[in-house]
């Protein structure tokens, strides 16, 4: 199992990424901080699913004729341009949703928040 | 090749590790750098679409919403400030006043 | 529900013929005193269960982590000649790529040709959070803003966005243009454009960014822009033409163009929003 670790180095430091992200995600009460650990968690998977395309010795999926070359898997980065795209829009609204939060309650602390949450509905 | 995308890798890993220690606004500077290494990345795997993708769309579009969002919650606390000293009124009113008209 | 509690007072029925500063005395020091116990019991619950959530978090995500690296041994080697990712599939579209669609770019021919409406799926996710961050941050009277520093009496900047709006403009409908043939496509040109827009509204004013974008010509951009892609692609669905012959060769171009106009407005929308407060 360490062979194939040592091997796929990309895929394991795209897990790695996938574990900082999410742990930021769950443990940080700051709400800055778990946007920016879900944009990380987001970049992680891209970079596992586009490792999966990549032959070696072959170039880019550009057709040029006349050359004798071979190209690479050219779906799984079709597939990554549309995430990237979504996880912008998915930042600004959540964005959003942190300057509403901050007009009502005047702090950036999660557990704060939801400690003035229960002692309003008293 | 291989030590490039290894040192580059690595540099990831330990960009990601430092947004535990630091502060918010500093910490979104350290996020653009990581959008700029991603966009490297992707050329040295043969994927130039998305290189250009995540250049123009990690430095231009996620980070500078988040300097909007820090500029404007400075806003926010300077406009309560202001109000709060002017009126004379304590914040529990305001608050209860901003609540009032997000119901109606 | 905590104003019937204030209302009902138990001390005022016993202490009448004190005066009433003795019992409002007593009567606020009961308050404060179950008020700090309250809290007190509060922030200890919150503390202990914040604690158990870590612990659990951490054992949780150990497990998971763990799992995921041990099911990289079962993946084929990374870069490998004869990967079962490669079947015929992958040899179609390089093969008959460029003879079907016209375009040499193969990613632009699968996300606007093989794969169009995953697209669409798309445009309509970024038309959507446009219209979630509206509702969230439309103030009705956004000239109650408090004066901040304003970028167009910075001469530096004004003097030189002067110069680099025009060539931004251009390098966009570059990109936008040649997606076909080499790499770009609608996603960066729009992007690009969307970023030249933001950069003119920090440089000319806000007012003068109005006259040129403003809510209505959000509306019309980005409905046009949708119903012509759909247009397009059910008219090349339904007549069963190949990308390379229908509508003179033209199709892919008209696709682009509409998802770059789409793209470019959301990221418009997106910077006017937060800053002023409406499109």
């Amino acid at each position: 199992m360490l062979r194939a670790l040592m091997d796929n180095y990309i895929e394991v430091v795209a897990i790695l990424l996938f574990a900082i992200g999410f742990s930021l995600l769950l443990f940080h009460p700051n709400l800055i901080k778990k946007i920016i650990g879900l944009n990380i968690m987001d970049s992680g998977v891209y970079l596992f699913l586009a490792s999966m395309g990549y032959i070696q010795g072959k170039i880019a999926a550009i057709i040029q004729e006349g050359k004798d070359v071979t190209y690479i898997n050219p779906i799984p980065a079709g597939l990554v341009l549309t995430g990237i795209v979504v996880s912008v829009s998915v930042t600004a609204i959540m964005l959003a949703l942190t300057v509403r939060l901050y007009k009502r309650y005047h702090t950036l602390n999660l557990d704060k928040i939801y400690m003035e949450l229960r002692k309003r509905e008293d | 090749m291989e030590a490039f995308r290894i040192v580059l890798l690595i540099l990831l890993v330990v960009l990601a590790l430092s947004v535990f220690f630091i502060k918010k606004l500093q910490a979104v500077i350290v996020f653009m750098s990581f959008s700029l290494i991603m966009a490297i990345l992707w050329v040295l795997l043969e994927a130039p679409d998305l290189a250009i993708t995540e250049a123009a769309v990690g430095a231009g579009g996620t980070t500078i919403l988040f300097f909007l969002t820090l500029k404007k919650i400075r806003d926010i606390d300077k406009e309560y400030d202001k109000n709060s000293k002017e009126n004379k009124i304590p914040k529990e009113e305001l608050d209860r006043e901003e609540e009032k008209n997000y119901d109606e | 529900m905590s104003k019937k509690f204030k209302d009902y007072d138990p001390n005022l029925d016993l202490n009448l013929d004190e005066t009433p500063q003795k019992s409002k005395k007593v009567r606020l020091r009961d308050k404060t005193d179950y008020k700090k116990a309250k809290a007190n019991i509060e922030k200890n619950t919150v503390l202990a269960a914040s604690i158990m959530y870590k612990i659990f978090g951490v054992i949780g995500l150990a497990i998971f982590i763990g799992l995921l690296l041990y099911s990289i041994s079962f993946l084929p080697r990374f870069g490998g000649l004869d990967n079962p990712s490669v079947n015929e599939i992958v040899n179609e579209y390089i093969e008959n790529g460029y003879k079907n669609t016209g375009a040499e770019n193969v990613v632009t021919a699968l996300i606007l040709d093989y794969r169009g409406f995953d697209t669409l799926g798309e445009t309509f996710v970024l038309f959507t959070a446009v219209l979630a961050v509206l509702i969230l941050l439309k103030e009705i009277s956004p000239k109650k803003r408090i004066d901040t520093y304003k970028l167009q009496n910075d001469i530096i900047f004004s003097s030189i966005a002067k110069l680099i709006i025009p060539l931004i403009f251009l390098y966009a409908l570059y990109v936008l243009f040649n997606g076909e043939s080499s790499p770009g496509g609608g996603f960066s040109g729009g992007t690009i454009m969307g970023v030249g827009l933001m950069v003119y509204s920090m440089a000319f004013g806000e007012e003068k960014a109005h006259k040129l974008f403003n809510e209505t010509t959000f509306k019309v951009v980005t409905s046009v822009a949708l119903c012509c892609y759909v247009g397009v692609k059910c008219y090349a669905f339904f007549t069963q033409l190949k990308a390379a012959e229908a509508l003179g060769g033209y199709i892919m171009l008209i696709m682009d163009l509409c998802v770059g106009a789409v793209v470019a407005s959301t990221m418009y929308s997106f910077y006017s929003l937060f800053t002023k407060g409406e499109i």
